[in-house]
C-alpha cells in the first residue's frame, strides 16, 4: 500500500510526464496519414515484388545449370561415339561454341531489357 | 454527430480477399487510427530514443510493421497497445543499431517558442535519457498512457507480477533524476 509520500511522488511524476507528453504532442510535426499510408503501400509492394521474384530467379538458375549440364553431357556422348568426326570439325565447332558464349549474355540482356 | 470508431470503419471497409491492397486495413480506417495515435506515439518514440528526428523515421516504421502484421484486434485500445508494443521493439532495434554504428542520438530537440516549458521538457528528456530504456518505457506507459500492469507487461514482454516493483523503482529513479536536474 502506498503511503502519503509515495502518493505525492506518483502524482508529481504523472504531472511532469503528462506535461512533457502534452508539450511534445503539441509541437510534433507528424507526417500526414495519407503520406504514411502511401509510403507503407509502396514499400509493401516492393517487398512483395522482391519475394515474388525469388522463385523466378531460382528457376532461371536451375534452367541455366540444366542447359550447361545437358550440353556437357551431349558433348561427352559425341566425343565417345564419333571422336574422329569431332576432330575433323574441331575448328568450326570451337568457333561456334565461342560465338555462343559471346552471344548468349547479349541475348539475355536484350530479353530482360524487353521485359 | 459522433466520430466513427476504428472498429466501425474497419467493418465498413473490409477489403475483399482478391483485392490487390497490400494491407488488411482500409486507408480510411488507417487514417482514423493514425489521427488518434500518431502524436502520442511520436512523443513516446522521441522519449525512448532521445532523438526527435529519429522518432520521425521510427514512426513510419512502426505503422508499417503494424499494417504488415495484419493483426485483427477487437478494440481501439488493443490496437493502441499493439502499436506501442511495436514502437517499443522499433526503438529497441534502433538503439541496438546505433550502438553498432556508434551514432549518438542523445540530443533532445526542443522548440524555442515558450522558453520555460521547453526548458522543463528538456529536463524531463534528459532525466529520461539517463534511465534504462526499460524503465523509461515503464514510467511512460504507466503515467502517460495510463496502461494497466498487464498491458505494460504485454507491451514490454515482461511478467505482470514483476511490473509493480519495477515501476516503483523506475519512478523513484526518475524522481531522483528530476530533483537532481532542478538543483
Amino acid at each position: 500500500m502506498m503511503d502519503g509520500f509515495d502518493d505525492a511522488e506518483v502524482l508529481e511524476i504523472e504531472r511532469v510526464l503528462r506535461d512533457d507528453h502534452e508539450g511534445l504532442s503539441r509541437t510534433a510535426h507528424v507526417p500526414d496519414a495519407g503520406l504514411v499510408w502511401w509510403r507503407a503501400t509502396i514499400r509493401a509492394r516492393a517487398e512483395a515484388a522482391r519475394v515474388a521474384e525469388q522463385p523466378i530467379a531460382v528457376a532461371h538458375s536451375i534452367a541455366g545449370a540444366s542447359v550447361i549440364g545437358l550440353a556437357c553431357a551431349l558433348g561427352a556422348l559425341a566425343w565417345r561415339t564419333m571422336p574422329e568426326l569431332i576432330l575433323q570439325y574441331a575448328v568450326p565447332l570451337v568457333a561456334t561454341l565461342a560465338l555462343c558464349l559471346l552471344v548468349a549474355p547479349l541475348a539475355v540482356v536484350l530479353a530482360l531489357a524487353k521485359d | 454527430m459522433r466520430d466513427l470508431t476504428v472498429d466501425e470503419i474497419a467493418r465498413l471497409g473490409v477489403l475483399p480477399a482478391e483485392s490487390d491492397e497490400p494491407f488488411h486495413m482500409t486507408e480510411e480506417a488507417f487514417r482514423v487510427l493514425y489521427e488518434r495515435t500518431a502524436r502520442s506515439l511520436w512523443a513516446y518514440l522521441t522519449r525512448m530514443t532521445g532523438d526527435a528526428r529519429l522518432a520521425d523515421d521510427l514512426l513510419q516504421e512502426t505503422y508499417y510493421r503494424f499494417l504488415k502484421s495484419g493483426a485483427t484486434l477487437e478494440s481501439d485500445d488493443h490496437r493502441r497497445n499493439y502499436l506501442f508494443r511495436i514502437a517499443t521493439n522499433v526503438a529497441h532495434d534502433a538503439r541496438r543499431r546505433s550502438r553498432v554504428d556508434g551514432a549518438d542520438h542523445s540530443d533532445v530537440r526542443a522548440p524555442a517558442d515558450v522558453a520555460e516549458r521547453a526548458a522543463r521538457r528538456v529536463d524531463v528528456g534528459r532525466a529520461l535519457a539517463r534511465m534504462k530504456p526499460r524503465d523509461r518505457a515503464l514510467v511512460w506507459l504507466a503515467y502517460v498512457n495510463g496502461s494497466s500492469h498487464k498491458e505494460i507487461a504485454d507491451t514490454l514482454g515482461l511478467k505482470p507480477a514483476s511490473i509493480k516493483l519495477m515501476l516503483f523503482r523506475a519512478r523513484r529513479r526518475l524522481a531522483a533524476l528530476l530533483r537532481e536536474g532542478s538543483r
